[in-house]
């Protein structure tokens, strides 16, 4: 059984000249670049986030180019799953339940809060609410 | 009939086989008994192809693991190991007879040892999530290197090529490919571009080849249970030959990117498969829709707007 | 770098550098009656085969669009000077180029340059491009005479760089565009001795420019004459003299191996892997007569193209390749297309390849890019 637990990923770099990551798509979940949104209506805004892993710790940028702001820090809080017996063989036994990748991102004053969906997959997405400030709302992004 | 399962299988029902077999606890199944098991003895006629061919075909989606043990007779012992002039074991087929290929031998990497592998957590959560629900890159025809090679049924041929100075392994079946082992004593070179064969290198270490690959990217799986990798990837693999049937491998996975500490797995064999040449596949043939290749599954669109 | 095959007008200024990479004529994607310029952010850069793909953002409501450009491919690329980084993120972009036939949200980026310098990127050459020097001397050959297919001992390299891109009948002199494109349709009827119906399908493939390739669409494989017809990478053989037969190595396609056997076998259907024969590569079969090296190839599938222009065959199709090396750089490389079901005689089709020496065929796999 997995153990539960809070895997605190800070990150205090300064950004230096960025390499630009290869879409990983099998490998650490928040590795690569993600595109979405935070906001609803006119106060809609577009995001970008590009994050490395070096084995202990998640690096990254917000919004490269002018205006970038490196990310502070990267939490992933990983629900243990559960091991089912559910096959072929045995049909009516338990379906397998997945472990759940909740994810916290943190840029400056802008916090992300959200559930990676299919977070193995090419296509991975996290879902949830931002704050900023007094504001508040939903977001989402993709992995490209 | 042989083919339509491999049809089904492609049309994307293979992913709930693929499921249920990996549900299933395997763990107590010797490495020997996956594959064909089939003995020495199976020759062809004419061209020297072998018969007998079970369930499952070319395919490697680890549908046909775990089934094995048919034809794991109690012969005669097997032949020494044979060797070159210069005593060194030969690992491919022996020069001016007829050509053999290896079958598969590894299912998983933490076989036998899941709970002692050194996971990070999400590597942890990353392997159970995938025994559940994800396409494995091979399925969708990726080329996919190192240890998940010798996953696929009808496994693979070494090529030793003497006068090069080096072998190669090529699939039989699954992406129909081959993959590079430098064994002129080079040095990896300081830049590599990741692939999905990576760039491999092998030295002797007595009568064990001793390949190590590096540049391995993150668009495959090392097996067909998705133990994770990230592209940190340093990947040994040991080859002995230990008689004329038998190639035992075993892999240490250096990976600080998913792992704590490196590890190394259990010993898988190789049977040889007498007489066997590899056959063409074409995994795309396979492919009613694009779906397959793009891993479109359930609600999960995988697709890249971009591609083709 | 070579001229954009279609009208300078629609690239506009000096350089229009051709989209000459691996898979398809620009046509078969992107429309090239709709021009289309667009400045953007990058945002991420799929490096990978068969094109590099620049995702970048395009100012839009309520939040930007993401867009993607399509540029050459990746050993294209570094072959020019250019890597992966090259072009920061967040850099703004301004793309020329042309729209996507399907409508989505693609544009092929003929001229791709930054806005903060006015400079190109990952178009034209960057520095030095690399250097191709022709690899001279004699043929290299086996003890017995026989000449070598592979490099000399104790060394490597790779055939590639095709003098012809596409088949046509030898003497006919149809002019073509590098993916096999005729550059004026009404050559069609000149280029093979067609029946009536494989010319009103090449027609059909050629006006449609070549979208349909099931090699671009789902990367099928190269068999037959066009994995002699790669743009980029290339091929190499391994001669096995103790095991009867050829391993050719492809770096086209999805780098599939394939063999040739030299043992005189009949040419039969394989047991096992694609056991509903016929096959992609056929069954082949090869010998020498002097130091012509004869392959005979039959029994071919039908769910391919055999050459990069679309040229239809049947499974009566009957090939047989002819190779020289007259000397160590040259693969003088005649294709005997014999196939009573859409031709109506046998005819040739030849062209040279050229020695690299020194490298490995540069690792190209059709399907890098796909999830």
């Amino acid at each position: 059984m997995l153990k539960r637990l809070a895997t605190a990923v800070c990150l205090l770099a300064a950004v230096a000249a960025f390499v630009a990551t290869p879409r990983a798509q099998e490998g650490y979940p928040m590795t690569g670049t993600w595109y979405g949104d935070y906001g609803t209506g006119a106060q809609k805004k577009d995001v970008t986030l590009v994050m490395q892993w070096d084995g202990s710790k998640a690096s990254g940028t917000m919004n490269p180019g002018p205006g970038s702001q490196p990310i502070t820090s990267v939490t992933m809080d990983i629900i243990p799953g559960k091991a089912g017996g559910r096959s072929l063989n045995n049909p009516d036994a338990e379906a397998a339940v997945p472990p759940v990748f909740n994810v916290k991102i943190v840029v400056g004053d802008l916090t992300l809060e959200g559930k990676m969906m299919n977070p193995v997959g090419g296509n991975r997405s996290i879902v949830g609410t931002y704050t900023k400030g007094a504001e508040k709302g939903p977001f989402q992004i993709k992995h490209l | 009939m042989k083919r339509q399962i491999q049809n089904v299988l492609a049309i994307g029902i293979g992913a709930a086989l693929t499921v249920a077999m990996a549900t299933v606890d395997i763990a107590g199944q010797q490495p020997a008994a996956q594959g064909q098991g089939q003995a020495p003895a199976a020759q062809g006629q004419g061209q020297g192809q072998g018969q007998g061919r079970a369930a499952g075909g070319g395919r490697g989606g680890g549908n046909n693991q775990g089934r094995g043990g048919r034809g794991a007779q109690q012969g005669p012992p097997a032949a020494p190991t044979p060797r070159w002039p210069d005593g060194k074991p030969i690992l491919g087929s022996v020069p001016g007879k007829a050509v053999d290929g290896w079958g598969a031998g590894v299912t998983t990497l933490p076989q036998g040892m899941l709970d002692q592998v050194p996971f990070q957590p999400w590597a942890r959560a990353a392997y159970d999530i995938r025994q559940i629900d994800q396409f494995e890159p091979h399925t969708r025809c990726k080329a996919s290197g190192v240890s998940r090679q010798f996953s696929t049924p009808y496994g693979t041929e070494f090529v030793e090529v003497p006068d090069l100075q080096r072998m190669y392994i090529l699939d039989n079946g699954g992406p129909n490919s081959y993959r590079i082992i430098y064994l002129d004593g080079r040095q990896f070179p300081e830049k590599i571009e990741p692939t999905n064969y990576g760039y491999s290198i092998g030295h002797w270490d007595g009568d064990t080849l001793v390949v190590e690959t590096r540049g391995l990217n993150e668009k495959f799986w090392l097996d067909t249970r998705g133990t994770p990798h990230t592209k940190q990837l340093k990947f040994t693999e040991r080859f002995t030959r230990l008689n004329m049937e038998t190639m035992e491998y075993q892999a240490t996975i250096d990976d600080p990117g998913a792992y704590t500490r490196p590890w190394t797995t259990t010993k898988f064999q190789l049977r040889r498969r007498a007489g066997e040449e590899p056959f063409e596949y074409i995994c795309q043939q396979y492919n009613q829709g694009p779906e397959l290749m793009l891993g479109t599954q359930e609600s999960i669109d995988n697709s890249k707007f971009y591609v083709p | 770098m070579r001229r954009f095959v279609v009208a300078v007008t629609a690239c506009g200024l000096a350089v229009c550098s051709a989209l000459l990479s691996a898979q398809h004529t620009p046509g078969a994607k992107f429309d090239l009656k709709k021009p289309l310029t667009l400045t953007g952010t990058v945002t991420q850069i799929d490096w990978a085969n068969p094109y590099v793909h620049i995702l970048m953002k395009v100012p839009g409501q309520p939040t930007p669009a993401l867009w993607a450009v399509e540029v050459e491919g990746p050993i294209t690329l570094a072959d020019n000077g250019w890597a992966q980084e090259s072009l920061p993120l967040g850099e703004t972009i301004r793309v020329e180029g042309f729209a996507a036939r399907n409508g989505s949200n693609q544009i092929s980026g003929n001229k791709v340059t930054l806005t903060s310098s006015n400079k190109p990127v990952y178009v034209g050459v960057n520095g030095t491009p690399k250097a191709r020097p022709t690899a001279t001397g004699p043929t290299p050959r086996w003890p017995d005479g026989k000449p070598r297919l592979g490099p000399p001992p104790g060394q490597t390299g790779y055939w590639g760089f095709p003098t012809k891109h596409g088949l046509s009948e030898d003497g006919q002199n149809v002019q073509m565009d590098d993916y096999g494109l005729l550059k004026n349709i009404a050559d069609a009827s000149k280029v093979a001795p067609f029946q009536p119906w494989a010319l009103a399908l090449y027609r059909t493939r050629q006006a449609d420019s070549l979208s349909h390739d099931p090699m671009f669409q789902s990367c099928k494989p190269p068999g037959g004459p066009r994995q002699y017809q790669q743009l980029v990478s290339g091929l190499q053989f391994v001669e096995q003299p103790d095991f009867k037969r050829v391993l050719v190595l492809l770096g086209m396609g999805n780098r599939n191996r394939r063999l040739i056997y030299t043992d005189g076998r009949k040419q039969v259907g394989q047991i096992g892997g694609n056991d509903d024969n016929p096959l992609f590569y056929g069954q082949a079969v090869a010998h020498w007569e002097g130091d012509t090296w004869i392959v005979d190839t039959k029994l071919f599938n039908e769910e391919f193209w055999f050459d990069n222009g679309g040229l239809p065959h049947t499974e009566q199709l009957h090939l047989v390749e002819r190779f020289t090396r007259p000397n160590l750089g040259t693969l003088h490389y005649e294709a005997t297309i014999d196939d009573p079901g859409a031709y109506t005689r046998p005819w040739k089709s030849s062209w040279d390849l050229k020695w690299v020496a020194g490298e490995e065929t540069p690792y190209f796999l059709c399907q890098d890019d796909r999830p």
